[in-house]
């Protein structure tokens, strides 16, 4: 081992490649064959001459050359109008970004548009809505609830039929409360509306078309503090209590901090028919439809 | 002279007949003239150096061509083909360097 250590390296192994490169830059074999020919004793006379092998050669290196210039030349021609295609294609790409951008633009207005239009739909149906519920507290067709009073009227027992309390007496007490000022009235949980009625069949009082028997319960929504006073001051008020002592019923009335009264039964329109709407009663334009 | 003469030969040649080169070819004649360059100009400083022979020009010319047009295709083939174009290029380029350098030696004294 030590003496292969020793031993010096080859300088062909030993010399960095860039030098090697550089230093063996003309072929070696020029040399070799000019040694070739002195050891072989030939004359030497001076620099021997290129023969026409050398020319032909040098003249392929010019043929290559040529041909490859021309070829360059024809691939820059082809490369220009590839060039050329392709800024046209962009152009007419840019072209149509730049429309789908205006576009992008127009629907993005229309969009915002319409969300505006939506939110004012919105706001109105609200509008609407609150009017609905509004409308439905005032007619009696949803179920509400405030301070007001309760009345009780009740026949003395034992009384004679023509006294008993009939549809009119009540008529007469319930006109009185609106009158005074009631916002809501329950015969017996039946809530009083402007489809509703009070009616006598035979003996029987129906609220609403339902049967309502003694005592009668009326539940009054309304100012607690006046509505007494002011059912007093009504001429319906007056005639109710006039009937109350001349007949003999029993009154009573208390003040309730929390009144619930129903809802009225569901209208049932069987005349009404919308202004504009058709003579089938659909609105304009839902007629034909199957 | 002689040289000269043919040089100037090939190049009206190449550019009266301006032959379509197959395109499969059209990679390598690009390296193979490099490769051609540095043979000629190495046979240039051997003229000049007093030691050229024909045989000796014509071999190393076929040999660098071919050798050249062959480690480009089989770069090529490896998907390697620019980076051993680039080695190749810098290889003869650096050859052709320093023989020119020679030759400049020779012609200017310098």
């Amino acid at each position: 081992m030590a003496e292969t250590r020793e031993r010096p390296l080859p300088e062909h192994v030993t010399t960095p490649l860039l030098t090697l490169i550089t230093k063996r830059s003309m072929d070696e074999d020029y040399a070799h064959v000019a040694e070739q020919r002195a050891a072989a004793g030939a004359p030497s006379n001076g620099s021997p001459r290129p023969h026409w092998v050398s020319m032909v050669t040098v003249g392929v290196l010019g043929l290559m050359m040529a041909v490859v210039a021309v070829q360059t030349d024809r691939r820059a021609e082809v490369d220009e109008l590839g060039r050329a295609a392709l800024i046209d294609q962009i152009e007419l790409r840019s072209e149509r970004v730049a429309a789908l951008q205006a576009r992008v633009g127009e629907l993005t207005g229309t969009i915002r548009a319409s969300v505006v239009k939506a939110s004012d739909n919105d706001g109105q149906l609200d509008t609407l809505d609150a009017n609905v519920s509004r409308l439905e507290v005032r007619t009696g067709f949803s179920a509400v609830r405030g301070q007001g009073i309760r009345i009780t009227v009740d026949n003395e027992p034992g009384v004679d039929v023509n006294n008993e309390i009939r549809d009119e007496d009540l008529a007469y007490l319930v006109d009185g409360l609106w009158t005074a000022g009631a916002e809501a009235i329950a015969i017996n949980d039946q809530r009083l509306n402007l489809l509703g009625g009070i009616r006598n069949t035979s003996r029987a009082i129906h609220v609403n078309g339902r049967p309502v028997n003694a005592p009668y319960v009326i539940s009054v929504i309304g100012d607690n503090d006046t509505l007494q006073a002011r059912l007093l001051q009504s001429s319906q008020g007056q005639a109710w209590f006039a009937l109350v002592n001349s007949l003999e019923f029993r009154y009573t009335s208390e003040i309730v901090e929390d009144i619930r009264l129903p809802a009225a039964p569901g209208p049932v329109l069987r005349d009404v028919i919308e202004m504009d709407a058709g003579p089938n009663g659909l609105p304009q334009g839902e007629e034909s439809a199957p | 002279m002689i040289a000269a003469l043919g040089l100037l030969i090939g190049i009206i040649a190449g550019l009266v007949f301006a032959p379509e080169v197959p395109v499969s070819l059209q990679n390598y004649l690009p390296i193979a003239v490099v490769a051609a360059l540095d043979a000629v100009f190495g046979g240039l400083r051997a003229y000049l150096d007093g030691i050229f022979d024909d045989k000796v020009f014509v071999v190393s010319f076929v040999s660098n061509v071919v050798i050249a047009a062959a480690i480009v295709f089989l770069g090529d083939q490896l998907g390697v083909g620019a980076q051993l174009t680039t080695g190749v290029i810098v290889v003869l380029g650096i050859r052709i360097f320093s023989n020119v350098a020679a030759i400049r030696r020779h012609v200017f004294h310098a």
